[in-house]
């Protein structure tokens, strides 16, 4: 593994303020509500159809394999695709593997790749500080205000009146017009991860009632579970955890997200080594997305993999202790 | 390409098409960092690095160039610089 040298945030100062970065306009406002509704409620409706379905069907290995499956599909395109790939360009590859990722991180249907990464890079820029898109710790230190700053970082930040302005985020991926045209494309991918697990439990089954169970535990079922881990990043991954790293932010190491998290829930190590490939830095901390593109490495399609080495964590952990100790 | 002379003023602007064109390069060019003279007329937005939010920022800045509302749909409407710019300057 190439050890390109990687600098940590902790040293480094907040970039100044864009005003320009974040805009609000009725018309993207508007699409942006009727999405973020629209990806909540009908996913929700479409899991408590398929518990109802339960009794009547039962819950075999068809349910729970197209579940996985797509799981495991759509996390890998999210998680390897969408943020260590496209955001922080932690490794490359070619335009077909790219292309393939980014079609499985849409079928995540978290948003347009685009739209996705510029956030996300806000998130990087201004964590936890005036500006992060998602941050728990923006609302007054009163009960309420606690209780609402959770609910903003949860879910409620994605029914917001802002938008990120790509151009300023986002310049390398609007500059790739494959990135483009797959972020205009969105919604036929979204479909896709809904009628790709139809079509194959149609097959399977040989029967309608396999494609019926194919979208619900491969379509609905499986976004309304993969959002909530994805939900718990920008809550939880700030609240609640270890932090070996004293990042300037209030991220956090949380193990039992991790698998759900397809390894973003090692969130203290990613925002202490933001391009780092492998979010998991030791042997124990499980990092799903980091052994699929250890596997993309080993088959020739990911090259340049990032990761800090030994002695950078190792300098890291000790100036934490120095801090925390200067501190107590 | 940098020497029209536009003043962004609140009151109603009227603007030939070719002005509004180099308004449109200018702003994309200055946003995504790119070389203004690479940038083609006569080519999808999408080819040029606009996506719908830049697409919006685009006819925002638009608005304030020209002193009037213009439907945010105009740049889905007329997908390339050339017939954006046609749809919204003045006949010459
Ligand atoms: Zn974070
Ligand atoms: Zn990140």
């Amino acid at each position: 593994m190439s050890s390109d040298s990687i600098n940590s945030p902790a040293t480094e100062a907040s970039p100044p303020w864009d005003p320009e970065s974040v805009f609000s306009h009725r018309t993207l406002t508007r699409n942006q509500r009727i999405h973020a509704i629209a990806i909540t409620s009908i996913p929700a409706v479409g899991t408590i159809i398929a518990l109802c379905l339960v009794p009547v069907w039962g819950l075999g290995w068809l349910e729970i394999g197209l579940f996985l499956g797509m799981y495991a599909l759509t996390a890998t395109g999210m998680e390897v695709g969408f943020h260590r790939l496209l955001s922080h360009r932690s490794f490359r590859v070619g335009p077909v593997t790219e292309t393939v990722l980014v079609i499985c991180g849409s079928m995540f249907t978290l948003g347009p790749a685009i739209n996705w990464v510029s956030s996300h890079r806000r998130h990087h820029a201004h964590t936890d500080a005036h500006g992060d898109p998602h941050s728990p710790h923006l609302h007054p230190k009163t009960f309420t205000g606690r209780v609402m700053g959770f609910i903003h970082s949860y879910v409620g930040w994605i029914f917001g009146n802002e938008s990120t302005n790509s151009a300023s985020y986002s310049k390398d991926q609007l500059r790739n017009h494959r990135i483009v045209r797959l972020s205009q494309l969105y919604y036929y991918w979204v479909l896709l991860g809904i009628a790709l697990p139809a079509a194959v439990g149609g097959m399977i089954e040989g029967h309608w009632t396999g494609a019926v169970v194919g979208a619900l535990w491969g379509g609905f079922v499986r976004i309304f579970v993969s959002h909530q881990a994805a939900y718990s990043l920008t809550s939880f991954s700030h609240l609640f955890g270890s932090r070996p790293f004293k990042t300037r932010d209030r991220s956090t190491n949380l193990f039992v997200m991790a698998i759900p998290t397809w390894g973003q829930s090692w969130h203290n190590n990613h925002h202490a080594f933001p391009s780092s490939a492998m979010l998991g830095l030791r042997w124990w901390q499980i990092d799903p997305a980091g052994y699929v593109i250890g596997v993309l490495r080993l088959l020739g399609l990911a090259k340049d993999v990032k990761r800090p080495s030994n002695e950078e964590i190792a300098r890291q952990i000790a100036r934490s202790r120095e801090l925390s100790s200067a501190r107590s | 390409m940098e020497s029209i002379s536009i003043q962004s003023s609140p009151g109603a602007e009227t603007l030939t098409a070719v002005e509004i064109e180099n308004l449109i390069v200018n702003f994309i060019a200055t946003n995504l960092e790119v070389d203004p003279a690479g940038i083609e007329t006569d080519v999808t937005f999408d080819r040029l690095g606009v996506d719908s939010v830049v697409a919006v920022k685009i006819v925002m800045e638009l608005e304030t160039k020209l002193g009037r509302e213009i439907d945010p749909t105009a740049a889905y409407d007329y997908p390339t610089i050339e017939t954006l710019a046609q749809y919204l300057g003045s006949p010459t």
